[in-house]
């Protein structure tokens, strides 16, 4: 059975952060299964920025419908924290299709959700649904990086973007480093065979670091952390993760305050 | 001294030190914390869970610390950093669930800190 929210708490007016995320959580726990009416912005953003923190939060592929009067619906596929793919009822929906590249993506998405937001008077957001097929990422881009295209501030505490020149330096003075995606694979590493080998176990014998008992660990938050580990030798390990994904690096210890100055700028 | 004026002792003695905690990371256990009024019982917690959280990871460079010659198996202190503070965790070297942590709350001098926790850590120790 689908119900929405009484009339009288209006979402948007009360509280955009607190209650809202409160009436989504509730949604997702489908305990029932509750529509949440929200009243679009001008812009719109305030919508667009309730879709992305909703396809951020979701792991699994899921299907998010957004009931919009009086523009129609719009579809949005969601899977790995990736916005995949979007429909529209009408045919108020971009004439052109997904150009590739996540910037090119991220873009033409911020922009058609954007427009379409903006005709809207109320759009209620529909309990997620279930996509059993694996879906393509050959169309995805991040919820950050649709984010950013539509110059919304939501995911400023978490912006990976933010990371880039942490890495850079941490890379230039390490002994050793890899990369870990989400998904645990190792995607990019530098240094002797054996110190990068030591690096990966090292990162494999993390808690709930075996794909089994992935959804169990304590390490799989989320947040931005960095961890500094002093070693034998005068060598530092530098373990930072955000959202999931790993760096981790063998710094010499004259280096390891830098980088954990530089870490924190970042974070400012 | 009672484990709770070494704690407050460590707290004053490091600048922008805002929580001084001993706690048992294998229990998830705060036992005694120093700190101002505004810390409730779930920031302890996190900090526990934080505690475990890195303890599993100084436990998983066991082969950078064979690769490196150190033989005396693995660290015993982690800084954790994050977008709000950042923490130094130090554990017993005897009995490695026990730790002490300080956090502070912007960019903190981990060499003191560290310093800090370790002595405190020992102290407590030694009056057990």
């Amino acid at each position: 059975m689908m119900a929405t929210i009484p009339a009288h708490i209006d979402v948007a007016e009360k509280d955009s952060g607190g209650l809202h995320r409160l009436l989504r959580r509730c949604a997702r726990q489908q305990t029932p299964r509750y529509g949440v009416p929200v009243k679009p912005d001008r812009e719109g953003h305030n919508i667009l920025r309730t879709l992305l923190e909703e396809v951020d939060e979701t792991m699994l592929p899921r299907r998010l419908i957004l009931e919009c009067r009086p523009a129609g619906a719009v579809r949005v596929l969601a899977s790995n924290r990736r916005l995949s793919a979007i429909e529209f009822s009408d045919d108020a929906g971009p004439s052109q299709p997904p150009p590739p590249g996540p910037s090119e993506l991220a873009q033409y998405y911020a922009s058609a959700l954007s427009q379409f937001f903006a005709r809207c008077k109320e759009v209620t957001i529909l309990p997620p649904e279930r996509v059993e097929d694996a879906v393509s990422s050959d169309c995805s881009c991040s919820a950050q990086l649709v984010a950013e295209a539509a110059a919304l501030d939501c995911f400023n505490d978490q912006n990976t973007q933010s990371f880039e020149s942490f890495y850079k330096a941490a890379k230039a003075v390490a002994q050793a480093w890899v990369e870990f995606d989400p998904s645990q694979e190792k995607t990019a590493w530098d240094g002797s065979a054996e110190q990068v080998d030591c690096l990966e176990k090292t990162y494999r014998k993390l808690p709930g670091s075996d794909p089994a008992s992935s959804h169990k660990s304590k390490f799989r938050i989320g947040a931005p952390e960095c961890f500094i580990i002093p070693l034998a030798n005068n060598a530092h390990l530098i373990a930072s993760t955000d959202r999931d994904a790993w760096f981790m690096a063998l710094v010499p210890a004259a280096q390891a305050e830098t980088l954990s100055q530089h870490w924190q700028s970042c974070r400012a | 001294m009672t484990i709770k004026k070494e704690l407050d002792a460590a707290r004053s003695s490091v600048a922008g030190c805002t929580v001084a905690a001993y706690g048992d990371a294998s229990t998830r256990l705060m036992l005694r914390s120093s700190h101002h009024d505004n810390i409730r019982r779930e920031n302890l917690d996190e900090l526990c869970n934080e505690a475990a959280r890195c303890f599993g990871l100084l436990d998983a460079t066991a082969d950078l610390c064979n690769m490196l010659g150190d033989p005396g198996g693995p660290p015993n202190e982690a800084v954790v950093l994050t977008n709000r503070n950042s923490t130094v965790f130090v554990r017993s070297d005897k009995l490695s669930s026990e730790f002490l942590c300080l956090v502070c709350a912007a960019q903190g001098d981990h060499a003191a800190m560290s310093s800090a926790a370790r002595q405190t850590l020992n102290k407590i120790a030694a009056a057990e």
